[in-house]
């Protein structure tokens, strides 16, 4: 695997029992680009994160992250990526400085703790509420603070706006403008929004049927079809279906 | 490590302070509620803090694995760099130093409520209080219990529930086992290994469990695979090897040496005995009693496993004999048995029936067939009542053709009685006889002791006083099995008494060495063995004389033991040792039992 791909992945097969999620699956992740993933609901996005994290056994194929084959190295793996879930599991009777001392703990090794403060700063986390009284957009701001204090190699996003208002996208967006900037992370993001994609990313990869359909710069792919939405649609749309009469 | 333990404290630190709360409160309740009792320090022990211990263990496990299972918490802890197996023992230790620190929380409380109500709380820890022990290891098997469902399912409750179901299962497993022999009471020692394993197969089931079953994935068929697998895995090979121990004691074969045997019968056709043996030690568990029955033929050591019996085995020709296995009690003092034929030279059973008999077998004296009933003991010839003993006369084995001998007891000592068979009359004796007369008007004999001296006196059944015969040191007596003869050995000279006869014949030609003689008759024949220290002798008694012949044996103080002699061989069995001898009359020795 050449040394500047973050992610290689080659004819990878995964899935549920007897159900296979991706299969066949190729992608390339260069180092330091920021890459969105898109595709219709039950694709394969979170699949991959999970095969990507070791989560989840592969069935056949080759997958490197960081180098590292996850299911042999999923502990080193995961030192070196922070990965931000869709929906965060965190105990809701916890206060937010419980969930930070928790990370904080099992990701010793690389936390930094002005990096904490700062992101604590940033998105004015209460230290002493409790998770279960957190608003979704709290609550997202929290997962990303405890994904990117360990200053990951590699950030995998999950959908890391969804349903949260205008406002509170906007700064958790901001805030993932701001980290990719200053600290050249590679960056992989699963979402539905284009604006968000547009505004984020320089690399789209589109996923259906458990394969990428299509790769390719931002700017490349939008002017197929004017838009991405637009190549989303024409890709991903299931075709219509056509009624002839015949005499 | 500590990160993830500190997790457990903060996700159940609401439950611990109540558990805490409770402790006290439970106390005073409890001795509120049982004055009398509770404040003995067993109760404490022994109800009480094992009964909060347990609370407080269940009530952690239930929720330590389905807690985050069924949250969804497990997922992210799952994409944290953290091993499966360090989660999972964070949750062990978190369990154990919980439980831990809340039975010295409920001991300190215990003391410090005896303490303010002015009683000593030496109690609680009285040396009775240790016996109380097993408890600790019940509450241990039910945490790891409830652990181990806690793995497999996603609710609390229903962990608690089928965790406290597997050990009350265990429970009954170990109950069912003691009704088999085996000893699981809880002050035997044996209910440590039991929860070692148990406690050792449940953590490993959960283990697996969660390491390897992709518990973050939700998946729950694979889950419980793993689960049962390691806790089959490391369970069964204890509980096999238990079990093989408990057969392998259970089993006593011809060549086991760690048996006690003893002689029971011997074949009045051939030289087959039959030979009971049990198991000496007490075996795993605390087994005891099994038993086996072995027929033996003395002249080559053949041995044979034969079915056990409950009655004395029947010889009804060479090569056969008949034992009884009781099947049921059909009442009014009748048994139904399984009577087996076995054919000892084939090896195998011949045939098999059921019969109805008495459940006191009636007893041969000489012509007579005597039937005893309890409570009373009733003499009776062919269904007539002859006679009726009170209940506090045993009937004693020395018997006249015409007469039973029995004794019974007064405060004075123990007096005996000659019940005659027909006609009923009861004559009183003064002292025990060693040999009674074939005719009423007979001879009896007894043996009178004076510090070394004891002398052989004979007596009439009229009350008359005895004679002196025989004098000096006695150094073997026995009578033979029909009670016809009795071979008296005074100060190294034999010399016979015959119950037909009024004076003692000395034997010729047995020159005893004046030392211990042991006398041995043949079972069913007028043949007896002398055996001294050094020489031996076989006397054959016939109908005016005896005919002695110099035989050797091999030398050893167990010769004077008792043995079975045949009329041609000597069989010693030694029951602490577990061995039979049979000791030719040519000074060969053959070890029959254990079998080569």
């Amino acid at each position: 695997m050449p040394a500047a791909d973050a992610i290689m992945i080659r004819e990878a097969a995964a899935g549920y029992g007897r159900r296979a999620i991706l299969d066949g699956l190729s992608l390339v992740v260069p180092e330091g680009s920021v890459t969105a993933l898109l595709g219709r609901n039950g694709a394969g996005k979170s699949t991959l994160f999970r095969l990507l994290l070791g989560l989840l056994p592969r069935r056949r194929g080759e997958v490197f992250v960081l180098g590292l084959d996850p299911a042999r190295a999923a502990l080193a793996v995961k030192e070196r990526t922070g990965f931000v879930p869709e929906t965060p599991d965190l105990n809701p009777r916890f206060r937010v400085r419980d969930a930070i001392a928790l990370v904080r703990g099992l990701r010793r090794r690389r936390w930094d703790d002005a990096e904490e403060r700062r992101l604590a700063a940033v998105f004015d986390l209460p230290p002493r509420a409790r998770i279960g009284a957190l608003s979704k957009g709290m609550k997202a701001k929290l997962s990303l603070l405890l994904a990117l204090a360990p200053r990951p190699d590699l950030l995998l996003l999950d959908e890391p706006a969804s349903g949260l208002d205008p406002v509170v996208r906007r700064e958790v967006l901001s805030a993932l403008v701001d980290e990719i900037a200053r600290e050249g992370r590679t960056v992989l993001m699963a979402s539905h929004r284009m604006d968000d994609v547009e505004r984020l990313a320089d690399r789209v990869v589109f996923l259906d049927g458990g394969r990428i359909v299509r790769e390719g710069p931002v700017e490349d792919v939008r002017a197929e079809a004017g838009n991405l939405e637009g190549v989303f649609v024409s890709l991903l749309a299931p075709p219509k279906e056509t009624v002839s009469c015949e005499a | 490590m500590r990160s993830l333990i500190a997790k457990e404290w903060r996700e159940n630190r609401a439950l611990i302070l109540g558990l805490l709360l409770l402790a006290p409160l439970a106390s005073l309740a409890f001795k509120a509620l049982a004055p009398g009792w509770a404040w003995r320090g067993l109760e404490s022990t022994g109800v009480l803090l094992p009964g909060l211990l347990g609370l407080c263990t269940l009530a952690i496990a239930a929720d330590l694995v389905g807690g985050d299972a069924g949250s969804g918490r497990i997922r992210f802890l799952a994409a944290l760099p953290v091993r499966p197996a360090t989660i999972w023992a964070a949750k062990v230790a978190f369990l154990v130093l919980s439980a831990t620190l809340y039975l010295g929380w409920c001991l300190a409380v215990e003391v410090a409520i005896f303490h303010l109500a002015g009683r000593s709380p030496a109690v609680l820890f009285a040396p009775g209080a240790a016996a109380n022990d097993w408890l600790l290891l019940v509450i241990a098997a039910g945490g790891a219990a409830t652990l181990f469902w806690s793995t497999l399912l996603d609710r609390g409750l229903a962990a608690a529930v089928a965790g406290a179901g597997t050990v009350a299962a265990i429970g009954f497993c170990l109950q069912m086992a003691s009704k088999a022999g085996l000893d699981f009471s809880p002050g035997s020692g044996n209910l440590a290994p039991v929860a070692f394993v148990t406690v050792a197969a449940l953590l490993a089931g959960s283990f697996l469990a969660f390491t390897r079953g992709r518990i973050h994935l939700g998946s729950r068929l694979r889950r419980a695979l793993l689960a049962t697998g390691a806790f089959l895995l490391v369970a069964a090979p204890p509980v096999a090897f238990a079990g093989h121990a408990v057969l392998r004691y259970r089993s006593i074969g011809p060549s086991d040496p760690d048996v006690s045997l003893q002689i029971f019968e011997a074949s009045p056709h051939d030289a087959w005995l039959v030979v009971y043996a049990q198991r000496r030690e007490k075996g795993p568990f605390g087994v005891t009693g099994p038993f086996a029955f072995f027929a033996v033929r003395t002249t080559d050591g053949l041995v044979r496993e034969i079915p056990p019996t409950c009655r004395a085995p029947e010889f009804p020709g060479p090569g056969k004999v008949v034992l009884h296995r009781p099947e049921s009690v059909p009442g009014e003092g009748r048994e139904m048995l399984l009577r087996v034929v076995y054919d000892l030279d084939r090896g195998a059973i011949e045939s098999t029936r059921p019969v109805v008999r008495p459940e006191v077998p009636p007893v041969r004296y000489g012509p007579h067939l005597v039937r005893f009933k309890r409570p009373m003991a009733v003499v009776s010839l062919d269904g007539t009542v002859q006679a009726a003993l009170d209940i506090d006369r045993v009937p004693m084995p020395i018997t006249a053709p015409w007469g039973l001998l029995a004794g019974w007891w007064t405060k004075g000592g123990m007096h005996y009685e000659v019940v005659a068979l027909d006609g009923g009359e009861t004559i009183t004796l003064p002292a025990l006889p060693f040999l009674l007369p074939d005719r009423r008007d007979g001879f009896a004999w007894r043996i009178e002791h004076e510090e070394e001296t004891a002398t052989v006196l004979r007596f009439r059944l009229d009350g008359s006083p005895g004679e002196s015969v025989l004098s000096g040191h006695i150094d073997g007596l026995r009578t033979s099995p029909d009670g016809r003869f009795s071979i008296v050995v005074v100060d190294g000279r034999a010399h016979l008494l015959r119950a037909d006869a009024d004076e003692p014949e000395e034997i010729a030609g047995a020159d005893l060495p004046g030392r211990a003689t042991g006398v041995h008759w043949a079972e069913h024949r007028p043949c007896a063995l002398l055996v001294s220290r050094d020489r031996a002798f076989r006397v054959t008694v016939g109908p005016d004389a005896c005919a002695v012949e110099c035989v050797s044996i091999a030398a050893g103080t167990d010769i004077c033991r008792r043995g079975l002699f045949d009329g041609e061989r000597f069989v010693v069995c030694d029951e602490a040792r577990g061995t039979l001898d049979c000791h030719d009359l040519d000074g060969r020795v053959r070890r029959l039992l254990p079998a080569p």
